[in-house]
């Protein structure tokens, strides 16, 4: 049989699933548009060509010999590089972990393992998911494939990234700010940052342990909602995983979107929203009308105010989470210490890249005795009244609408000179972690330069399948996420 | 509330982090705190005198389980990353002195 060409994870599980392919196949025909794609995006810090092989001719020899084929057999998948993998190394993209091999397998890995999908590599990221264009990892910088001058966003950029060159496969992103929706709207996929405890975070090397949540990126509304299904779910390793049943997302995508209301957040336009990121996101909101969807106006007065209390409490809470890298118990360790305290200060001054440095000092900083009360305390009340903007919009509409980014993607190094910049970016994706509800972003359209536009969808809490809904809703009405950027194997078209 | 940054005030997170920061590190921090005080005082505009800080998101339960024997991670396993290891713990420099006085823990300057 002659190399598939694969257009979705969904299309690879049925292939398999009706004998078409092979998962050696499959797997075969996916590393093939991998090894002529990653070289050009450097999506992936490890490559794991022989194991995913090994793995997926183990499911076809389980097969031929009549045992039970694994519901997602044969679809490949990455996991981010803050995701504990047993193949490979596990290191946030940092030095301090450069050689830190997981113990155990983080639970949405093991459930995506166990449901037969195939493990293909570990994607790059911003180092401990700080940052917003995959420039701060210590490993390498991914470049957008739409335009390889750019960044793919972040932190999840180097899954966003491949998820855009090479389509037919699933990636396991995180999301404590806007992770994994805002890398997808840069490259023009999609993604979902589940509801606060919609998916164990066992595994996870933590950020910001109120908000980090594992999503998957991937191609299409559908190709996350068929990855949700197979990661959600209460973990005994993870005690703020929810007890609320697991629907079955991929049937939820028949029922539309018709009659939901929708509301426009009035307050997710301001001044430093581009015209054509606008442009793109209220042409999405009339397809939604022209769906069926009762469209109105909804207003999160409290919006601006996210972005600082968001750099208050992900700071607090990462100065804590990251006190465990002390050169003691894995990965980098200075030399010739010439005490305790010199080794841990020495280990972690020069294992830690500059942007964890600062987000560890404004932790420590606001949580410290004296200023506790006038930043962080502060930040969690303001976190409350957030929370309450969405509880309020949620009592009219189902679901509500905005941008995912400001700006779509901007040349690498442009915003590196002042944090602030790049933390400007966050602006419209944090305040889904600090409300716990589920977000979506898909893609929208392109400016006129050819960068994709992202639109972005929240939800009740719980109500992952609503977001999906509406993606899977606008994909099936337009185009936009089946649009391939040039630096694709099989597309060589000669653009960018 | 009005907070002058200063060298100490560096220092002395940089100490509370357990960073060994240079001092062209420490004075790039000391100018993003600055950033960061201007960036958050916004939140200064809201009257938060009657809300309730939210620490936890989502309603919270408590979960158990029965609490039966089952497999964990060893020592090996535990031990596996450990940038030094003697036997079955980790190696780090000595923290109290021998008999004559050599070795041991500075007191750490607070």
């Amino acid at each position: 049989m002659g190399a598939p060409t694969i257009r979705s994870a969904l299309e690879i599980r049925d292939g398999v699933r009706s004998g078409k392919w092979t998962c050696v196949e499959a797997i075969t025909a996916v590393m093939e548009q991998v090894r002529k794609a990653n070289p050009k995006i450097d999506a992936l810090n490890q490559v794991f060509a022989d194991e995913a092989l090994s793995a997926a001719r183990e499911l076809d020899g389980r097969r031929s010999r009549g045992e039970d084929l694994a519901p997602l057999a044969g679809v490949p998948f990455t996991a981010k590089d803050n995701i504990c993998t047993l193949e490979g190394n596990t290191t946030a993209a940092s030095k301090i972990l450069h050689n830190h091999r997981a113990v155990y397998p983080a639970t949405a890995v093991r459930r995506l393992q166990a449901a037969g999908a195939i493990l293909v590599g570990k994607s790059n990221m911003d180092e401990f998911g700080m940052g917003s264009s995959t420039e701060n990892s210590s490993v390498r910088v991914t470049k957008n494939p739409w335009r390889t001058t750019h960044v793919p966003g972040g932190s999840s950029g180097g899954a966003a990234a491949l998820a855009a060159a090479v389509r037919g496969m699933v990636h396991l992103g995180s999301d404590t700010g806007g992770s994994i929706r805002q890398p997808a709207a840069y490259c023009g996929v999609t993604g979902l940052k589940p509801t606060y405890g919609r998916v164990s975070r066992y595994g996870l090397l933590a950020f910001a342990s109120s908000l980090d949540q594992i999503g998957p990126i991937a191609g299409s509304a559908r190709d996350c909602a068929l990855a949700l299904g197979a990661i959600a779910g209460t973990d005994p390793m993870d005690s703020t995983t929810a007890p609320v049943p697991v629907p079955d997302y991929l049937a939820e995508l028949a029922k539309g979107i018709k009659g939901l209301r929708l509301g426009v957040v009035r307050e997710y336009f301001p001044e430093g929203v581009e015209a054509e990121v606008k442009e793109r996101v209220l042409e999405a909101v009339e397809t939604f009308r022209g769906l069926g969807a009762r469209v109105e106006e909804v207003s999160f007065p409290h919006a601006a105010y996210a972005n600082p209390t968001y750099v208050l409490v992900s700071g607090a809470e990462a100065s804590s989470n990251l006190a465990r890298y002390d050169g003691v118990h894995y990965g980098y360790r200075t030399a010739n210490p010439r005490s305790l305290i010199d080794l841990y200060a020495r280990s972690r001054v020069e294992g830690f890249g500059p942007e964890v440095k600062r987000r560890i000092m404004v932790g420590t900083f606001v949580l410290s005795s004296g200023y506790y009360d006038a930043f962080y305390l502060k930040a969690l009340k303001v976190r409350r009244l957030i929370r309450r903007d969405f509880e309020r919009a949620f009592e009219r509409v189902d679901a509500v609408i905005g941008p995912t980014s400001p700006v779509p993607a901007f040349p690498i190094g442009d915003r590196m000179d002042d944090p602030l910049k790049l933390y400007a970016v966050d602006v419209l994706t944090v305040a889904a972690n600090l409300a716990s509800v589920p977000g979506i972003s898909f893609p929208c359209g392109f400016t006129r330069d050819k960068l994709p536009v992202g639109a972005q969808v929240f939800a009740r809490p719980f109500d992952d399948a609503v977001v999906l809904r509406f993606a899977h809703a606008f994909q099936e009405a337009t185009a936009h996420h089946r649009a391939e950027p040039a630096v694709c194997g099989w597309k060589e078209d000669g653009r960018g | 509330m009005a907070i002058e940054i200063t060298d100490e005030l560096v220092a002395h997170v940089a100490r509370l982090s357990r960073l060994g920061l240079s001092s062209a590190e420490a004075a790039e921090i000391k100018g993003h705190f600055r950033k960061i005080l201007e960036f958050v005082k916004t939140l200064d505009q809201l009257d938060l005198k009657d809300v309730d800080p939210s620490f936890f998101p989502l309603a919270t339960h408590n979960v158990f389980r029965d609490d039966e024997v089952a497999p964990s991670l060893g020592a090996d396993g535990a031990l596996r990353n450990a940038p030094a290891r003697r036997g079955d713990h980790f190696m780090v420099p000595r923290i109290v002195a021998d008999a004559s006085g050599v070795g041991g823990e500075p007191e750490e300057s607070a």
